[in-house]
């Protein structure tokens, strides 16, 4: 999304119901599907052919049975009337299928490609796309598409087809009397763009209605307690009385057309009944008519006037349907920052359990442009098998590291190398599974907890035991009777903050991955839960490579080096003891940020 | 729009008292014009109901050789027939959609004026989304069912009983072999309505499911990828869609055969009226104007029985929401003056809290905390004299906005606790309660207007030069005039984009706008710096001599002139003091005091 555009405009602007252009870029997605439609095609013709054939044979009926009186032959009439019905139904089926059969695989290869790429995207991409804008292209706005297909392009032709089938079966069977039918067409196509234009517009101001209803709504329920602190329940109330009453009237006028115009159709075709009477009556008074065609008359016009009605809800179909293609492709046209290079170069083969070299050299980094930055010529090495602590206070960067080494964000300067590699030059799969990732604020999805800790990784259940065994999630699983099957709510909110990083450190266990990246948790958890964290995190620490973002005690007096980052650069290196001795910035933020939990571990342990 | 997958639809036959009486009582103020539509749509029918007839006659006088000009008088009355029916649709639909939107706007409006009443307890508990959904879908669902559906109901039923009894009138034999298969009709649409339905509610349940994995997904991104699981997730991702393109196809097919099959039953009882009255013309029983009429009749009853499934599913749709809907016009609403509320005999800013305990109670909050075990307050007593000033440190969570939000009633404490000039929060009218407190709340929530229009939010009639100074005392003169249009600048979506600041200034000055007795600052200067802080402060000082001050703040800076100083911690009071007098107690105060110089000294250091 190369501009900002009004997010609520964005989703009630109505155009077109037909664009080339849209339908040119929707085509690579319905050719592998074009048979499906071809195939629905093909019954079309079947379709109207046997619904043409139905009044003509109630007017061979009349005409060479009932009123001469004999009956017969009049089974083979009924026969074939049979045949017909009959015919018309599977071949509507057939229609039918093949057009939502064509439908429905189109939305799915759509929406699988729009999850693919959105899956493909990078931080930046996620900073700017709510989450509620993204579930609604790979839902609503593909609803839409699907119902293009279900009950507007195909149901447009099959309509189509049947008018002018109806048009030329009456001139085939009465040219004079299908000549006085046809006196109604143009009084009906200019009804039809009368009323078409005027729904459309009340159409389009109910859309932006609704909308500011629900803006409405929406702001003042988020902020109700201003409301009713500053006491404006009252006229809050009569603004939205003025909003909705809006709404009442412009639905009420488009009411007021749908229903003259739903009547007006009616009463046409009414009317064209009564032309036919008058003419046809004549006619047959001449001898130059017979009964049967009138009555067939009667028939082809009811039919004719039948698909009429529900031409502007199809009309609708198709301009939500534009509108949501539209919004589809905007998204799909996003192309990600960060991507795997052409020819990857491959990354060295592990050596053994040890593994992985971590290099910052001169890395520049900001969030936006050039203006603030967050890390500034940020340079240091971790050797593998080493533990680094990462230590600044809120705003150093720390985080930032995290990002930047797992590609999510491109650096703007200087370069990060893994064993050696630039990773820009190897392929975004290859980089990060040489890391494993435990982040701050644990993420969980829903399921079980054995999902939680292999993901859709092929794991086997001797290692996801060993991992959740190590990581002493076993403390709270093997109480529950469920066992690692123990169901995890959304985000896991059944589970105490402290459980939560027993299974994220158990699933970097299972990962086993060479370089272990962990954001420590700031939270504090009861004093037991506490004491299995840190037996877990240290086994995970055991023989790899870390890079952890400090804030307990013992993990920054365990660390074989310590990095002090202020202001996006890197001020003090070395261990706890050395950098005490300093007096410089480790020994304030130790002050600030350490020294409370020394006493509290005093406190606790008597 | 969001997907609607709460509550499954009640069957048919649940329409409970309660809803009924609903329905009734919101129709009462539209039923002239619900009769004025029914008579009208009696006077449709008969219109339509005529044509056949005249038909009839016509075919009658065509055979029997009358002139051309009996001919043409009875088609002229037949357009005239028809524009006569048009009109009288027209008129029913236009009247009874209008009574549907009537009842439509007065249910948006209950439900809004309902929502302005409830307290924050309720928002706590319950989601913007779903209160949005049921003030925009289900009241337009209720709408369908009062108008449009309603109106088929009654049209069914008059269409039905006007044809069949034309159709008796024209030969009741025939009627009786033109109806043997309608029956089946029925059967079918009572499986098959069934079946649409449980499969629709499935169809939205495996969308529901694919819209919260794609939630799922791109919130979890980051785990997503740096576990380079975007294969499994995307495959796990297409088994739900797979799912739903079954579903979806079995629907096609339940859809594929019901709408074609009900149009079929109808062609076959043309069929049975083709051949069985043919036959009867030829034997003379019947005349071929009887044997068009009847078709047409039969013609005439096609819509009607196709609606039937439509209406079905739009009752059950409209009766779920009005259930839904009643659920919370039902919410109690704790704010609301009692028959004995005083008003505010002074308007001096005398609080006194004595004892306060307090609890929230209830299911846990939806952010995943949980339940609160106990209470957030315990025994705190307050007092603060007239024109002081109170600060009320703490770390988070130790009750500090709660103890704020209650002296506003948002909360409603326990009786005989929180006093402002001697009387009882809770027995104090609503009105002047609010009216003498200025509360700058945490989050300073803006409306998408005019900054000046927020500014004037409590007083909306306030001078443009008193907004203006306002403007200057919370330092926001420069910033503004640097926007293109001033103090009338929009905000928000729409408008400009203020920073966290900006808005916290604005949300200052609409507080001071007021003119209150009480002004409540709930930590909301957090987001402006040290120096522009000090600077309002000051300017604060000046502009609200007299005004009794509650200062809630984590800065040093903020609270050390204070009158007085309150340490909160786990609910309780921990400290009570000046600065100078906590400082010397070396407690938590001392330490908080400590930490600070450390911050401030870091932030110091060059970078």
């Amino acid at each position: 999304m190369t501009k900002q555009t009004d997010p609520f405009r964005e989703e009630t602007i109505l155009g077109r119901a037909y664009d080339a252009r849209l339908m040119r870029r929707l085509w690579p997605f319905v050719r592998p599907h074009a048979r499906w439609l071809g195939f629905s095609l093909a019954f079309m013709p079947v379709a109207t052919l046997a619904g043409l054939a139905q009044p003509y044979l109630i007017k061979v009926a009349i005409d060479s049975h009932i009123v001469p009186g004999t009956f017969s032959g009049i089974g083979l009439v009924l026969g074939a009337y049979l045949a017909a019905i009959l015919v018309e139904f599977a071949a509507r089926f057939g229609e039918l299928y093949g057009t939502n059969l064509a439908g429905q695989r189109v939305v799915f290869d759509l929406r699988r490609t729009l999850f693919a790429h959105l899956q493909r995207q990078d931080g930046r991409f996620f900073d700017r796309n709510p989450v509620g804008r993204l579930v609604t292209r790979l839902t609503s706005d593909t609803e839409a598409v699907s119902d293009m297909f279900a009950s507007g392009v195909v149901a447009i032709v099959a309509d189509v087809a049947m008018l002018v089938g109806i048009v030329v079966v009456l001139w085939l069977i009465a040219p004079k009397l299908a000549l006085v039918t046809y006196t109604v067409l143009p009084p009906l196509a200019l009804i039809a763009v009368f009323f078409r234009a005027r729904l459309r517009d009340a159409f389009r101001a109910i859309r932006v209605l609704v909308a500011r209803l629900n803006t409405y709504l929406q702001e003042n329920i988020l902020g109700m307690t201003v409301v009713q602190l500053f006491g404006r329940e009252g006229r809050n109330f009569e603004a939205f009385r003025a909003i909705n009453d809006e709404h009442f009237r412009v639905n009420h006028r488009s009411n007021i057309y749908d229903a003259s115009f739903y009547a007006v159709v009616d009463t046409l075709s009414s009317i064209t009944l009564a032309l036919l009477v008058w003419f046809g009556g004549g006619q047959i008074l001449q001898g130059a008519l017979t009964f049967g065609v009138l009555v067939a008359f009667f028939e082809y016009v009811q039919r004719f006037f039948l698909p009429i009605r529900d031409l502007s809800a199809k009309f609708t179909i198709m301009q939500q349907a534009m509108a949501s293609l539209e919004r589809t492709f905007t998204l799909l046209d996003t192309t990600p920052a960060v991507a795997s290079p052409a020819a990857p170069a491959p990354l060295p083969a592990r050596s053994g359990a040890q593994g992985g070299a971590v290099a910052f050299e001169g890395v520049w980094f900001s969030y936006n442009g050039e203006a603030e930055w967050v890390l500034r010529d940020l340079s240091f090495r971790v050797a593998p098998g080493e533990t680094v602590a990462i230590v600044g206070a809120t705003g150093a960067g720390k985080t930032t590291i995290i990002k930047l080494l797992q590609r999510f964000y491109e650096v703007r300067r200087g370069r990060i190398l893994i064993d050696g590699l630039d990773v820009r030059s190897v392929s975004l799969e290859a980089l990060r599974r040489r890391i494993a990732l435990v982040l701050q604020d644990v993420f969980l999805f829903a399921g079980t907890v054995e999902h939680n800790v292999r993901l859709g990784e092929a794991i086997g259940p001797e290692a996801v035991a060993r991992a959740v065994e190590a990581a002493r999630v076993s403390s709270f699983v093997h109480a529950h009777p469920a066992g690692l099957q123990m169901p995890v709510a959304e985000r896991g909110r059944n589970l105490s903050s402290g459980q939560r990083q027993l299974i994220a450190f158990s699933r970097a266990l299972a990962f086993d991955r060479p370089i272990l990246v962990l954001d420590e948790a700031t939270s504090s958890v009861d004093p037991e839960t506490e004491g299995l964290i840190q037996e877990a995190l240290h086994v995970l620490l055991e023989g790899r490579t870390a890079i952890v973002i400090a804030h307990r005690l013992s993990t920054i007096q365990g660390a074989d080096r310590i990095l002090v980052l202020h202001k996006g650069q890197l001020r003090e290196e070395g261990t706890h003891q050395e950098l005490l001795a300093r007096k410089g910035l480790y020994h304030t933020l130790y002050k600030l940020q350490y020294r409370g939990q020394e006493a509290a571990a005093r406190k606790t342990r008597p | 729009m969001t997907h609607d997958t709460q509550a499954r639809s009640p069957r048919l036959g649940h329409i409970s008292r309660t809803n009924l009486q609903a329905i009734v009582g919101y129709y009462r103020r539209y039923r002239l014009a619900v009769a004025g539509g029914l008579a009208a749509l009696i006077a449709t029918n008969a219109c339509v109901m005529a044509v056949p007839w005249l038909l009839k006659w016509a075919i009658e006088a065509i055979g029997s050789g009358a002139g051309w000009t009996s001919v043409g008088r009875l088609a002229a009355v037949i357009a005239a027939v028809a524009l006569l029916g048009g009109a009288f649709r027209t008129a029913s639909r236009v009247v009874i959609y209008w009574a549907g939107r009537g009842v439509e706007y007065d249910i948006r409006n209950d439900l809004f004026r309902h929502l302005l009443r409830l307290t924050p307890s309720f928002y706590d508990r319950t989601r913007v989304g779903d209160i949005l959904s049921r003030a925009i879908n289900d009241t337009s669902d209720i709408r369908m069912l009062i108008g449009p559906g309603i109106l088929q109901v009654m049209n069914t039923a008059i269409a039905y009983a006007a044809a069949i009894t034309m159709m008796v009138l024209l030969s009741p034999f025939l009627t009786l072999c033109a109806l043997a298969p309608y029956p089946l009709m029925v059967l079918f649409t009572k499986r098959y309505t069934r079946r649409l339905y449980d499969l629709s509610t499935r169809i939205q349940e495996t969308l529901a499911g694919i819209s919260t994995r794609v939630q799922e997904t791109v919130s979890g991104i980051t785990v997503v990828q740096a576990y380079v699981q975007e294969d499994s997730t995307q495959s796990a991702f297409e088994a739900e869609c797979d799912a739903y393109y079954r579903q979806s196809m079995e629907m096609v097919r339940v859809r594929g055969v019901i709408y074609p099959l009900l149009g079929t039953i109808a062609s076959i009882a043309t069929l049975i009226v083709l051949g069985v009255g043919g036959r009867e013309v030829i034997l003379g029983r019947l005349t071929l104007g009887d044997f068009v009429a009847f078709n047409a009749y039969l013609g005439l009853l096609l819509w009607p029985t196709i609606a039937m499934g439509w209406i079905l599913t739009v009752i059950q749709r409209g009766l779920a929401a009005l259930t839904r809907i009643q659920a919370i016009l039902a919410t109690p609403s704790e704010a609301t003056d009692g028959p004995d509320a005083v008003s505010l005999p002074t308007r001096a800013g005398r609080i006194e809290i004595r004892g306060l305990t307090f609890g929230y109670d209830g299911a846990p909050a939806d952010d995943g905390r949980p339940a609160a075990s106990g209470s957030v307050l315990n025994e705190v007593s307050i007092t603060v004299e007239p024109g002081t000033t109170c600060a009320i440190v703490g770390r988070t969570g130790s009750g500090k906005s709660t103890l704020v939000r209650m002296l506003a009633r948002l909360y409603r404490p326990p009786d005989g606790c929180v006093f402002i000039d001697g009387v009882d929060v809770n027995r104090l009218r609503l009105a002047d309660l609010r009216a003498c407190i200025g509360f700058v709340p945490q989050e300073s929530f803006l409306f998408s207007t005019t900054i000046a229009e927020n500014i004037a939010f409590g007083r909306p009639d306030t001078p443009p030069h008193e907004i203006e100074r306002w403007c200057e005392v919370v330092r926001l003169t420069e910033e503004v005039a640097a926007f293109p249009g001033g103090l009338e600048s929009v905000v928000g979506e729409r408008g400009i984009t203020l920073s966290g600041g900006q808005r916290q200034r604005v949300a200052l000055a609409r507080a001071l706008c007021v003119g209150p007795a009480i002004l409540i600052l709930d930590d909301s200067l957090s987001a402006v710096d040290t120096e522009t802080e000090e600077a309002i402060l000051g300017a604060l000082e000046e502009a609200t001599r007299g005004m009794t001050k509650i200062l809630i703040s984590h800065r040093v800076s903020t609270v050390r002139d204070a009158d007085q100083i309150v340490v909160l911690d786990d609910g309780r009071v921990a400290e009570r003091g000046t600065h100078t007098e906590l400082i010397r107690a070396g407690g938590l105060y001392a330490d908080l005091v400590e930490r600070q110089r450390l911050e401030e000294e870091l932030e110091a250091v060059e970078g």
